[in-house]
């Protein structure tokens, strides 16, 4: 609404973001005056609820904190706690956590592309109306992502909060006999996403591009999901463990999220995009030859690229998953013993939508002191502050209501995990 | 021979009243035979996935019902369920899950939502008291429902 001069965006809930939020933009004359994401976070309440558990309780109890991405919070605990034991899992059970991984990545990618961002590009309002219209297209992203949740639930035992995982690795893995099935799907789930890559490298997309340093995990030799060291499009490469002294939290006001910044450096990004930059050269050849097809260059700084990113991410992640079935061998036992010692240790992986980091510090018991989580979301949030602050100022001329769809959309480019990082979203403008 | 039934607990039991519904499939475990009992969020395309195909699907879902007290619950028909009738974590619910599922002709043959006035839902583990009270009387429907006939 507008009064006397002001103007007022008031957007009750941002659809399609996973979870709820707020986000209020003030303009006053031709100037955006201030942009805030509200965001309520809950992985501050899971810390606290994890202090005096036991150490092998994290993978379980933070795998809770979203059903869209509960692999990643798995994966990065499983991470940090074996850290903190001075045990290093890797081999067949690490490969096995790698094959987990891609199963959520094809589902959550899917989920995202089909179901939430793909009818801002179609001009549709919401996917149940894109299905109206083409039911096709949906059922297609359907079958796509249920082969995702089915290779969660055969290696976690059920798709939503796996209960198959534990630190260490696993409760049981898999003969290969159980895996053949799967790698037929996944062959036609291939195709599937090729299709995907063409079909969203079509879609309009609005000329804008940011500058935000790029941060991404990186490992030689493969495009990094389960481990890696930290790499910046501005050159700092530095290990998980001394994350946290160039990740820095502060509070703000607005928002129970803390914003994250680069030490001495300020804002910066993670998710789809700051990977493709950063690894780009580590994708399968499948999955590069269908980035060139798609005009993706040798980085994405449009954040409505990010689903062109997402897209060839899950050829990736399938292609990568047809490998390491074919490439399976069970481990000898499916987890490594990982005796508790007190201590402080540090995972990361990459979630969905970014890096995802976890401390643990533990007793000699094996009882949670103290613990810390670091999602995506958040890290991200002063990067979409600022893009929307920009955004929003380029369009100043719209009217009330296309500026608050379009910075719906804007904010969905991020797909932010609001599970993880918010409850989402109320969208108020206030043009003063 | 009966169809397949399935009884989907639609929540995050680290939402307070939000997790009625899983506890409603936690009192069921090992006392239903031949029934699929499911968890899940209430993302869409899992509810479609879980019921498509399914003779009868019964779905226990917390819902913000201010005009009622905690711990009410009520029984809806597919052809009942509005848009958004959830009270999940999650921007999509329930409602779009049955709208999708029309669309794509992928409703069971009958679905019955049973819906848990919850009255805390923010984060924590554990029932409140009323609608943890609820939960035998709604999982005694759950069994009436889905006993072949």
């Amino acid at each position: 609404m507008t009064h006397r001069g002001e103007r007022i965006l008031d957007v009750r809930a941002l659809a399609r973001v996973e979870g709820e939020g707020a986000m209020h933009v003030r303009v006053r004359g031709d100037r955006v005056d201030d942009v805030r994401l509200e965001i309520y976070e809950p992985p501050r309440f899971f810390e606290a609820f994890l202090r005096g558990r036991r150490y092998t309780e994290p993978p379980d109890i933070t795998a809770r904190i979203c059903g869209i991405c509960p692999v990643a919070y798995q994966m990065s605990a499983c991470a940090a706690i074996e850290d903190a034991c001075g045990i290093e899992v890797g081999g067949p059970i690490g490969e096995l956590r790698r094959l987990l991984y891609c199963g959520e990545w094809i589902e959550s990618h899917t989920l995202h592309i089909y179901l939430l961002h793909a009818p801002d590009f179609l001009g549709y309002p919401s996917a149940l109306e894109l299905a109206k219209d083409r039911r096709d297209l949906v059922e297609r992203g359907l079958a796509l992502k249920k082969t995702g949740n089915d290779l969660l639930e055969l290696l976690g035992g059920r798709a939503i909060h796996p209960v198959n995982v534990r630190v260490g690795g696993f409760y049981r893995a898999p003969a290969p006999r159980e895996l053949a099935p799967m790698r037929e799907r996944l062959r036609v789930a291939l195709d599937q996403a090729l299709v995907t890559v063409e079909w969203v490298a079509g879609f309009d997309f609005p000329d804008f591009t940011h500058d935000h340093e790029l941060l991404a995990l990186t490992v030689p030799g493969r495009y990094a999901i389960e481990t890696g060291d930290v790499v910046t499009t501005g050159g700092l490469r530095f290990g998980v463990r001394e994350f946290e002294e160039h990740v820095l939290e502060e509070q703000v006001p607005h928002s129970t999220a803390l914003h994250a910044r680069l030490a001495g450096r300020g804002r910066y990004l993670t998710g789809p995009a700051a990977r493709y930059t950063l690894n780009h050269d580590q994708l399968s050849p499948i999955a590069r030859q269908a980035a060139a097809a798609a005009g993706l260059g040798a980085d994405c700084r449009n954040p409505y690229r990010s689903v062109v990113v997402r897209a060839i991410e899950i050829v990736y992640a399938v292609d990568e998953a047809i490998r390491l079935i074919d490439a399976y061998e069970p481990p000898v036992r499916p987890a490594e013993e990982v005796p508790p010692r007190a201590g402080a240790g540090r995972g990361a992986t990459e979630a969905p939508r970014g890096v995802l980091f976890h401390r643990y510090e533990l007793d000699a018991d094996g009882l949670v002191r103290t613990a810390r989580i670091v999602p995506p979301t958040s890290q991200n949030q002063a990067a979409i502050e600022d893009d929307l602050t920009r955004f929003v100022g380029e369009r100043l001329h719209l009217v009330d209501e296309r500026l608050t769809a379009d910075c719906e959309q804007a904010i969905r480019n991020y797909d932010p995990c609001i599970s993880c990082a918010t409850h989402f979203l109320d969208l108020s403008i206030d043009r003063g | 021979m009966p169809g397949r039934r399935v009884v989907i607990g639609v929540g995050n039991e680290f939402r307070r009243d939000d997790g009625a519904g899983p506890r409603v499939v936690a009192e069921l475990t090992d006392r239903l035979t031949g029934v699929d009992l499911r968890v899940t969020d209430g993302e869409p395309s899992r509810l479609l996935d879980l019921w498509t195909g399914a003779e009868l699907a019964v779905v226990i879902d917390a819902v913000h019902a201010p005009d009622r007290p905690p711990g009410a619950w009520f029984e809806l028909a597919a052809s009942d369920a509005p848009e958004e009738p959830s009270a999940g974590t999650h921007g999509v619910g329930l409602g779009t899950a049955v709208a999708l599922g029309r669309v794509l002709r992928r409703l069971p043959e009958r679905l019955v939502v049973l819906a848990v006035c919850g009255t805390e839902l923010g984060f924590g583990a554990g029932l409140t008291a009323p609608v943890e009270a609820a939960v035998r009387p709604v999982a005694a429907r759950v069994r009436e429902l889905v006993a072949p006939h």
